[in-house]
Order: structure tokens, then sequence, then C-alpha cells
């Protein structure tokens, strides 16, 4: 025993000596503020005759509500509707051992479950149904209204029939559970009272400093507490204060789609659902249970996420996804069983699914149309142990199809179906988040995610690269690829054989603009020196026609592939473009930019040399002299700078000995196959000084022979 | 010297001197032509968009092989939508061959006007190479282009063509039936018919006048091309047949002529 425990074991001994001693012959009234919680050994007590009543039967019939309001049972063990009658239920119907409990407006009835015959029932005035739970012929019931401090609550035992005991309480209470001869009742989130099942008389209470305890019940033969926030073994550990100090599970904090709760609240304002309510349709499923070990496990190792019409099995640690299944038509309720999960949907189906394959074991068609079923615990007689299921799980598949399905109320669970299909390892993962990704009619936020998936593939380059051979044809009735998540993935898989495919996309007006800023980055990453003519042409093709804003963007993305390219190469074209007033301006900057980096890089040295055998430009016309060196295509300010550097002090003493005082000089020359032309000169005072040096100089030839117009600035350094 | 000799000489002489001058002026227009196109290009590497215009517009004046070069180089240097719409009506007009590649890069612009543009150039030009072109065009996504390319396809009799052409017309590529009927062969005349009650009418009809009027049709694939258009008898294929012999009755032959009258008659007001 810890510090702690002999502590609070000590002071329960003296609070109970004290008791006796002062001569209290009456035990408080249940739920007394004035009541010794954590009392020692009243509380192992309590927990004794618990676990001693934990072993229950019960019995194998679901009860639920169809779509015309009639409440109706289904015999699990028969396979078979049970009963059916009319009824205004509120809520969807409790199970508590032989009754089936239900409220009608005011009153609260109980039916019973194997005949539907009413069993008892009684006015709830203002109150509400929280929970019930039973056993055999006991019920225990507990009611609310208000909230907090405001909250009325009542428990209600009935046996036979018949009202046994009642207690009032001025708190709010949760959902209770029968074990035996003890009831326990969570109440006013931190406490949980053990009363005689015979009297109502408390006889014990912990008290929680540490934790929400809004439920008590039974599973696989054991009895935990526990809220939403997770559960524990009704256990003595928990005499110190926390759930966390006993066997506990905490469910994983990620947010499941739906954030369906993983248990309900039971101290809210509604703490039961509707029975057409989402609850019946999003909810999460799942069976306690305690190994050798004493930690608590959940059968066949899976929380079950339901969403309208799927199942997906999850770890229930890291919510790593076992398998899924896809439904016709809406669930409308689901319980894990020790083997499997059994579910039942809106047309009145049952299908029982193997816990490691999600494989039905078995269905039924014979129950009627319904809004909600709820199902009993621990039933090892409507397992699937019939029928061993040895299916291999294709979770790709499984994956795929949920993703696929066309129901726009199930995005949530499709995004959350993509997410988990992009971390498959598959290759064939990458065709179903392509398929996904080009689909037209799926929801955009599906598309979107898929095509953000398929961006990051690192497996699959087959698909890829198949993909991109397709193109655009109206008369083929084809459409293009997503090119721009395609481009990406190929540089994720870093697939060099995309480039040529990526190549015929550039130049084809059928594959539409939105990729192509990707497109382009991607020849870049790629490092195929094939490309450089087509980025070329299309930089100075479109450097002046930006046919819209995707394609505007694109070109801002080529000056950094041609460098990644071409290295020091790119410079002629990119100042082309940068010197280009018609050009558009974010092609001119992106230009500028580009010639800035190249700078950079040769005064670091670390400019990278294109390939000697690289593609120009003008690769056609020269074939015939690919190992000369190549002048260059256009006369650019950077070979003029060089061209005038012999002359470089003359010049600056012309505008510096200018008057009036000038900073610069503004010379526009026309050269054609190394003559000088034309050399105009602002101010035109520095003309008879300007224009002599510069014709003295030779300027080279230029391989596509013709006409350059340029002008170059001489600053006053 | 004989008179006749004296003549001669006399003659040559003066032949000589009408002649240097003449060699002179077409020196001259030569040169002037080279500096004109020297100008035009000066302007052309202008930045200033009314100056580029300027040269582009010079050169087509100019109307020489040597402006078309220029032009193409400048287009492919980059231009602003307008000024490269004006170098493809400049090109066109100037109908030099060496403009082919470069209608050929432009069907593949991804402005769906250019791309219309360089298909009425190659009309125009009517280029070698330009059959696989216009295919590929047939595909594309901008339906007046794909009609472009359908009328073009006809305008060139590009019988390889002819099966695209079916499947463009599948495809709703209205204008295709008058390329099918400029292109094909006897044989497919059956096939096309197979298509009246298909898509309507006035859609097919250019296609029908094409091989009314075709030599190279045979006379009875002709006669079976009214026999089966009277069988429609609908007041449209009436007033079509009215309109053919309206139009061009002299192009029959003189029993279809014949036919297309009596179908005419004999089909119900």
């Amino acid at each position: 025993m810890t510090g702690h425990a002999k502590c609070a074991a000590w002071a329960s001994a003296l609070l109970s000596l004290t008791f006796q001693l002062v001569g209290c012959a009456s035990a408080p009234d249940a739920f007394a503020v004035r009541y010794p919680d954590n009392l020692e050994p009243e509380v192992s007590e309590m927990i004794a005759r618990a676990q001693k009543g934990a072993g229950r039967d019960i019995p194998a019939i679901a009860a639920g509500v169809t779509t015309s309001g009639n409440v109706f049972a289904y015999d699990l063990g028969a396979k078979r509707v049970a009963w059916q009658v009319p009824g205004k239920t509120r809520f969807a119907p409790l199970l508590a051992g032989q009754s089936v409990v239900i409220q009608e407006g005011t009153r609260i009835v109980g039916l019973d479950i194997k005949t539907g015959a009413a069993r008892f029932q009684f006015d709830a005035g203002e109150m509400h149904l929280v929970g019930a739970d039973g056993a055999g012929d006991r019920s225990v019931l507990t009611l609310t209204s208000g909230q907090g401090t405001y909250a009325k609550s009542r428990v209600v035992f009935m046996q036979a029939g018949v009202r046994r005991w009642t207690h009032d309480l001025n708190t709010p209470v949760g959902v209770p559970a029968l074990t035996g001869d003890t009831v326990l009742v969570p109440w006013s989130n931190q406490y949980l009272s053990g009363l005689d099942a015979a009297n109502g008389d408390e006889y014990a209470r912990l008290r929680l400093r540490k934790g929400v305890v809004s439920h008590a019940f039974v599973s696989n033969g054991h009895v935990f507490v526990g809220s939403q926030n997770g559960i524990a073994l009704l256990s003595k550990e928990l005499l110190v204060g926390a759930l966390t100090n006993a066997p506990h599970y905490d469910p994983p904090q990620e947010e499941l789609p739906g954030r369906p709760a993983f248990l309900r609240d039971a101290y809210s304002t509604a703490p039961l659902p509707t029975p057409d309510s989402a609850h019946s349709r999003v909810r999460l499923s799942w069976q306690s249970d305690l190994t050798a070990a004493r930690q608590i496990s959940m059968a066949g190792d899976s929380v079950y996420l339901i969403f309208y019409r799927f199942v997906f099995a999850l770890d229930p640690r890291s919510l790593e996804l076992r398998w899924a299944h896809t439904h016709d038509v809406d669930l409308v309720g689901a319980r894990a069983e020790t083997d499997g999960i059994v579910i039942a949907d809106s047309q009145g189906a049952l299908t029982y699914l193997a816990a490691t394959s999600g494989a039905p074991l078995w269905r039924e068609q014979n129950g009627p149309p319904s809004v909600s079923l709820e199902f009993p615990s621990d039933q090892r007689a409507i397992g699937g142990a019939n029928t061993s299921s040895v299916v291999n799980v294709d979770l790709r598949k499984q994956l795929a199809a949920a993703a696929l399905d066309p129901d726009a109320r199930l995005v949530p669970m499709r995004l959350l179906a993509v997410k988990l299909l992009a971390k498959l390892p598959d290759p064939a993962a990458t065709a179903d988040l392509l398929t996904l990704c080009e689909d037209e009619r799926t929801t955009v936020g599906i598309r979107k995610a898929a095509c953000n998936a398929l961006r990051e593939r690192s497996v699959g380059n087959e698909h890829v690269l198949r993909a991109l051979q397709r193109h655009g044809s109206y008369l083929a009735a084809t459409s293009a690829p997503p090119v721009g998540a395609l481009a990406k993935a190929a540089t994720t898989q870093k697939e060099a054989r995309a480039a040529p495919l990526l190549i015929a996309h550039l130049r084809d007006p059928n594959t539409p603009t939105q990729g192509l800023s990707e497109l382009v980055q991607a020849l870049g990453e790629l490092g195929d020196q094939a490309a450089v003519p087509a980025l070329t042409q299309f930089f100075l093709l479109y450097h002046a026609d930006p046919v819209d804003e995707h394609l505007a963007r694109a070109l801002t993305h080529v000056p950094d592939a041609l460098v990644r390219l071409q290295g020091a190469a790119a410079h002629d074209v990119l100042q082309r473009v940068a010197d280009d007033p018609l050009g558009a301006e974010t092609a001119r900057n992106a230009a500028q930019k580009a010639l800035g980096k190249l700078e950079e890089l040769a005064k670091t040295g670390t400019l990278p040399e294109p390939d000697p055998s690289a593609a120009d430009p003008a690769a056609d016309e020269a074939a015939a002299a690919p190992k000369e060196k190549r002048p260059p295509d256009h006369i650019t300010v950077d070979i003029i700078k060089q061209v005038l550097l012999p002359v470089h002090d003359p010049l600056q003493a012309c505008i510096r000995e200018a008057k009036p005082d000038v900073f610069q000089a503004r010379a526009v020359l026309v050269i054609e196959d190394g003559q000088v032309l034309m050399v105009s000169v602002l101010p035109e005072q520095l003309q008879s000084c300007i224009e002599p040096l510069i014709r003295s100089q030779q300027f080279p030839l230029t391989h596509l022979s013709q006409r350059d117009r340029i002008t170059y600035v001489i600053k006053r350094f | 010297m004989a008179p006749k000799r004296c003549a001669a000489l006399a003659f040559a002489g003066a032949l000589a001197l009408v002649a240097q001058p003449a060699a002179a002026r077409g020196n001259s227009k030569a040169e002037r032509v080279d500096k004109d196109v020297l100008a035009a290009q000066t302007l052309l590497q202008s930045q200033d968009h009314d100056e580029i215009e300027t040269g582009i517009q010079s050169l087509g004046l100019l109307g020489t092989p040597a402006a078309v070069d220029p032009i193409i180089k400048r287009v492919r240097a980059g231009l602003p939508p307008d000024l490269l719409e004006t170098s493809i009506v400049t090109l066109m007009a100037l109908g030099q061959p060496q403009a082919a590649p470069l209608y050929f890069d432009l069907v593949e612009y991804r402005r769906p006007e250019i791309r219309l543009r360089a298909i009425e150039a190659i009309v125009a030009l009517k280029p070698k190479g330009a059959e696989p072109v216009l295919q590929r065009a047939l595909s594309d996504g901008d339906q007046k282009v794909r009609s472009a390319a359908a009328l073009a396809l006809g305008e060139l009799h590009a019988t390889s063509s002819i099966e695209l052409l079916f499947q463009a017309l599948d495809r709703g590529t209205f204008e295709a039936s008058q390329a099918i009927g400029q292109a094909l062969q006897s044989e497919q005349v059956p096939r096309l018919l197979g298509y009246l009650g298909q898509i309507p009418f006035h859609s097919l009809a250019p296609a029908f006048t094409e091989v009314l009027q075709r030599k190279d049709v045979a006379e009875r694939d002709k006669l079976t091309v009214v026999s089966r258009l009277q069988d429609v008898g609908t007041r449209e294929v009436k007033d079509y047949f009215a309109d053919l012999n309206r139009a061009s009755a002299d192009k029959l032959p003189p029993p279809v002529h014949r036919a297309v009258l009596r179908a005419m008659q004999e089909i119900a007001d």
C-alpha cells in the first residue's frame, strides 16, 4: 500500500470510530451532504460486492424505435423481431435487465423485454431519464431536471414492476449500474455511491479528487467507472482519489470525424439522445475488458467509429485503422462485442462484422425500418464464433471505397479515409488518390485532400507516369490529368522519366494552366536538360502575354528552373525578358531576381555549370556545330559591360566632367553583326564624349544575327 | 557597213542605253528594299508597342519574302496578344511558306483566338505538313477551334483525315460535315447518308452540296444522295433543293439536275 493510501485508510478508520463513539446509530440518508466518503472498509466492501455481482446474465434482445415511432425489440439469439408496440418515446430506449425503459412525455414506462407488455410506469414530472441498468426483474433508473446547482435528480429502483425505493437529490446524477446486490450511482461529477439494492441505503461513497465520474457499468464481468474523458476499473486504487491511479484507459485526444463522445455526457442538459438524433449515426462503440495483467483492453483490440454508413475499426491507443466497412444505408445502432461488432441499419438489417477483418459473419434482413436500435452488452451468443473468418483485409480497397463514396454527409469520414490512404505504402494507393484527385464529381474538399496527398506520394511511380501520358482530347473524350499534383509527385519520387511527359503538357493548350506552376518547378527539379528549349520557348512566348493568372504565376517559376538547369547560360534569355517593357511585370521581376541570383552565385563561385551537352534554346539551328564555342544569341547589358571595360575610365570621365553635373548617362545602342549602327546618349551633352568611346570597341557577333537594341546605363561612381 | 547591220547595231545600242538605267533601277530597288527591311527590323527591336506595330506593318507593306523572317523571329521572342495577331495577319498577307512552322506552333498557343488565326493562316497558305496539325486541332478544347480545324481539313481536301472527321461529326463538330463532303471518297457516301435523321439536316446540307458538285464523285452516288433526300421529303429538303438549283444548277451533271428538279416537284409543300 502506498503512503497516500495508508493515510487514507487511517483517516477513514478514525472517522468510522468517531461515528460509533458519538452514538450515530442511524446511517445518514443516501446522498446526504454529510456522508463520509472514501471510508474503509466500506469502499472495499462496495467494490467486492459489485465485483461479485458483475457476472450477469443479460438477455440477448435489442430494443429500438421504428421510422413510424413504434418501439420494437429484436431477439438476437433467434434473429427475429420479438415484438413491436406503438409508442412516442422521447429518447432512445434503455435496456435494464428484463425491462426496456422509455419516456413518453412525462411518463417513464418499463416494457417487458420479451413481450413488450408494460411492466411499470410512473410520472417523472419535469425530470427526464439519464440512465438505467438492470439484472433480471430488477432495474435502477436515474432521472434529472435542471443542471449544476439547480439540478434535481431522482434514483428509482424497480423490482418485478413495483417501485421498491426512491431517492431524491439536489445534484445532477449520472448513469447507474446494478451489479449483484449493489446499486452504483455516480453523481455530482465526483461521487460514486454504493447503495444496498434491497433497501436503497447508501453504505459506501467514493469521492474522486481528480477526474469526473458520470458512468458506472459492467462489462465482461468487471465493473468500470468513468466519463467521456476515460474509464477505470472500480478498484481500491481509486481511494487515492484519481481514476488514473487505478487500471484505466484514456481515449486518444485526436479529434475524430463527427467528434463522437467516448461516453455521453450524463450531466449535460440532454444526456439521452432522441431516437432520430445524429447520436444513432455518429458514435464510438467499444467493449472494455481486463487483461490478466490488470490492464484495461478493448474487445477485438478495437474501438469502432460509426459514421452514418461507415464503420472504422481503430486501434484503441494509436487510432491506427484496422479495417473499414462501407454500408449501403445509414447505421442506426452498433455494439462492440467480444469478437466483432453487431450493426443495425435503417432498413432493418442486422449484420455482424468480424473484429479481425470487418468481414460480415452473418446478416439478417428482417427488422423493421428504424431510426435507433440499442444493443445489450456482453453478448457472446450473437458472435460470429460459428464462422471463422480468414479474410485478408484489403485496407486500401476499403479506404478507397470509403473515400469515393458520393454521400456528401460523409465528408468528414471520407477525409479521414483519404488521410489514412495516404499513409499506406502500397503503390496502388497512389492510383486511388489520383482517381479521387481528378474526379470532378466528388466534393471539392475531398479532391483537394487527395491531390495534396498525391503530391507527397513517394511510391506508385508507374501510376504517375501512366496518368501523365494522358492528354485532354475532345475527340477521344478524355480530360487532362491533374498535372500540378502529378508533377509534384514526380519530384517527390525523383522520377526523371516524367520530364518528357511534363514537357508535352507544357506545350499542350488542352492542359489547364492551373497546374503549370508546379509543372515548371518540377521540370527544374528533375534536372532534365531536354526541358530547357521548352521552358525557354514558353518563357519567351508568353512573357508579354500571360494568358491568365495561372500562366502568369507559372512564368514566375521559369527563371529559377532555367537557372537550375542551365546555370549561367540562362542569362541571356533572362536578360531579354527582364529588359522587355512589354513583358508582364511579374515575369520581368522574376527574371531580374534570377539574374541577381546568378550574379551572387558567380561571385561566390558556386554557379553550377550547365551540362556541356545541354540543349540550347536554338538547338535545332545549332545542331550542326555543337562543339564550337557558341556566340551569344543577343547582345546583352553584360556583354556591353565586358566590351566597354577597356574604356571604362574615359567613360566615367565623360560623366564626371560634364557641366552641369550629371550622375548617369543612358545610351541606346543598335548593334548588328558586331557593328554599332547607332549610339544615342542622354543627356545629349554627353553624346560627343561617349559615342566615340563606344564605337571604338569591337562587339561580338551574335548567333541569331539580328539587330539588337539595348539600353545601357553608365553610372557615375 | 551594210544598212541592216547598222540598224542592228543602232538597235542594240539603243537597247543598251535603255537597259542600263533599268538595271540600275533594279539594283537600287533591291537596295531600297533591304534598307526598308532593316529599318523595319530596327522598329521591331524597339521597346515601344507602337513602333513594333509600325515595324510589322511596314514589313507587310513591303510584301517580299525577306520581310517574313524578322516577323517570325519577333513573334518567337514574345509579343502582347494584339501584336501577335497583327503579326499573323501580316504573315498571312505575305503568303510565304517559311511561315508555316510558326503557324503550326501557334495552333497550340494558349489563346483560342490565336489558334484560330493560325488555322486561318494555314488555310490561306496550304503548306505541307498541315494535315497532322489540323487533325490534332480537331481535339481542341475550344469549339470554334475544332470547327475551324474541320473546315480547314476540308479546304485541304484531306482525304486521310476522313475517319477523324467522321469522329468529329459524331462528337458534335457539325462543321466536319462540309469537310467530309469535300474529302470523302465515293464509297463513303453511304456512310454520310447514314447521318440523315441523326444530326440536323442543315448541318449535313453543306456536305451534300459538296458531294453533288464534285467532279470526282460518281454520278450514281450523286443520284443516290438525291434519291435519299427525296425519301426524307421534308420542307427543309425541298428548300435545300431549291437553293441548290438556284445557286449551282450549272455545276450539277444533267441527270443529277433533273433528279433534283423531279424531287422538288414530288416533295409536298
